[in-house]
């Protein structure tokens, strides 16, 4: 019941993202809302689940659009995966836990595009990561802790270490 | 963990997976029905502006035309004389946005024509301002067009005033850059680009953008011109899908029996 719920979240949030997003867009810079979504999964459900759900969001997501088909996957599974170790882990975080593993799994996500735009385009990798993924990283990380505070935004993740 | 990034690296350095292709399909045929009630939202609120606007836009376009059409008759009479071939004439099949790409950066739109309707890969793609993208993908209900801000996106175009041609590339913000313009010719800021219609699926004359920046800082050999282009990608919403006029013929072209 609960992935049922889960895959209807993220169905939502895809639509929403390929439609009404790009209005919220600052310049060129939009939040990736579905990827909020999974790492909220990832850091309730465990890495596997998040990487799993990971995988089929970003096939979804690659269907849309002209780029590599299996970049958006690649890109969600590997930040899915390190927000649920960093969740599962015990390793001492400072601060908030969500804030501090959302950040890093929404860093990993931009580096991984920016990365690999920058292979197969005019743009170095550090135009990618200056003039992209920091501000892509800072606007998603902004609706993840937008989204934290909000009732839907269940605290059951594991919040000591 | 290993699979899943084992399976995304294949399907990326594979040209096609066509195995995953029916799926995509379905997702997009999904998603044009999915998506339509919710870019209604946008599309009502900007209506109000938008007509105002196009209400002045018209009665300028109606003043210009009278002019143009003097200009177009004598340009086809020179031509004529001249016996130069005709440009060939396209039609403008509009299409609805029906969803944006919803990864990293803005690099694509699904439209919500495909084959059945006449579009084929390759295609131009037009606004009002000016060019769009190609048609990059075309199933029969839908088509995926590759927008400018894509970084594998690039098509000859030219300098409006000095006919000096180049190549124009997504470079990695909102602008585009035009490529392998030697320093000696002529590009100044506030240029106007073309499309210059070498390749011919892409009509020559379609405005690209403007130059806002010329440098020679990072080649001793070539100028870096950033040009922003006319096109606004974040908005938007009914584009054209350039195809060829079934109905043209080429007047000076002599049919031998």
């Amino acid at each position: 019941m609960k992935a049922l719920t889960y895959i209807i979240v993220v169905v939502i949030s895809l639509i929403v993202q390929a439609t009404l997003v790009p209005y919220m867009a600052i310049y060129w810079f939009r939040p990736d809302i579905p990827l909020v979504f999974l790492l909220h999964w990832s850091a309730r459900r465990g890495p596997m689940e998040g990487v799993t759900a990971g995988f089929l969001a970003g096939f979804i997501i690659d269907a849309v659009g002209s780029g590599f088909v299996g970049l958006s996957s690649l890109a969600y599974v590997l930040a899915a995966f390190v927000v649920g170790k960093m969740f599962y882990s015990d390793i001492p975080i400072p601060f908030n836990r969500w804030a501090i593993t959302s950040l890093a799994g929404i860093l990993v996500y931009s580096f991984v595009f920016a990365y690999f735009y920058s292979l197969h385009s005019m743009a170095s990798i550090g135009v990618m990561l200056v003039q992209h993924a920091l501000l892509i990283t800072l606007y998603t990380w902004g609706i993840a802790m937008v989204w934290a505070m909000t009732p839907l935004f269940e605290r059951r993740v594991r919040v000591t270490i | 963990m290993v699979a899943a990034v084992l399976l995304s690296l294949t399907m990326m350095y594979s040209s096609s997976y066509p195995a995953a292709e029916p799926f995509r399909v379905g997702i997009r045929f999904v998603l044009r029905f999915a998506a339509a009630p919710l870019m209604l939202v946008p599309r009502t609120l900007s209506l109000w502006s938008e007509n105002a606007t196009l209400r002045q836009e018209v009665i300028g376009l109606r003043m210009q035309e009278f002019e143009w059409r003097d200009a177009m008759l004598e340009n086809i009479r020179l031509r004529k004389m001249l016996d130069f071939s005709e440009n060939p004439r396209f039609d403008y099949l509009a299409c609805e946005v029906v969803a944006r790409d919803p990864s990293f950066n803005l690099s694509s739109v699904l439209l919500n024509k495909g084959s059945k309707y006449g579009v084929e890969l390759g295609r131009a793609v037009v606004t009002v301002n000016g060019l769009a993208g190609v048609i990059h993908e075309v199933d029969p209900y839908n088509s995926i067009v590759q927008l400018a801000l894509d970084r594998q996106f690039a098509t000859s175009v030219r300098v409006e005033r000095s006919r000096v041609d180049g190549i124009i590339r997504w470079r990695g913000t909102d602008h585009l850059l035009l490529d392998d313009v030697p320093k000696n010719l002529d590009v100044v800021v506030g240029d106007r680009i073309v499309t210059s219609g070498l390749g011919g699926m892409i009509p020559e004359g379609i405005p690209v953008g403007v130059v806002e920046e010329v440098g020679s800082e990072h080649s001793d050999i070539f100028l870096t011109v950033s040009v922003r282009p006319f096109v606004q990608f974040s908005r938007l919403e009914e584009v054209f899908v350039l195809t060829p006029d079934s109905t043209y013929i080429d007047s000076t072209v002599e049919v031998s029996e």
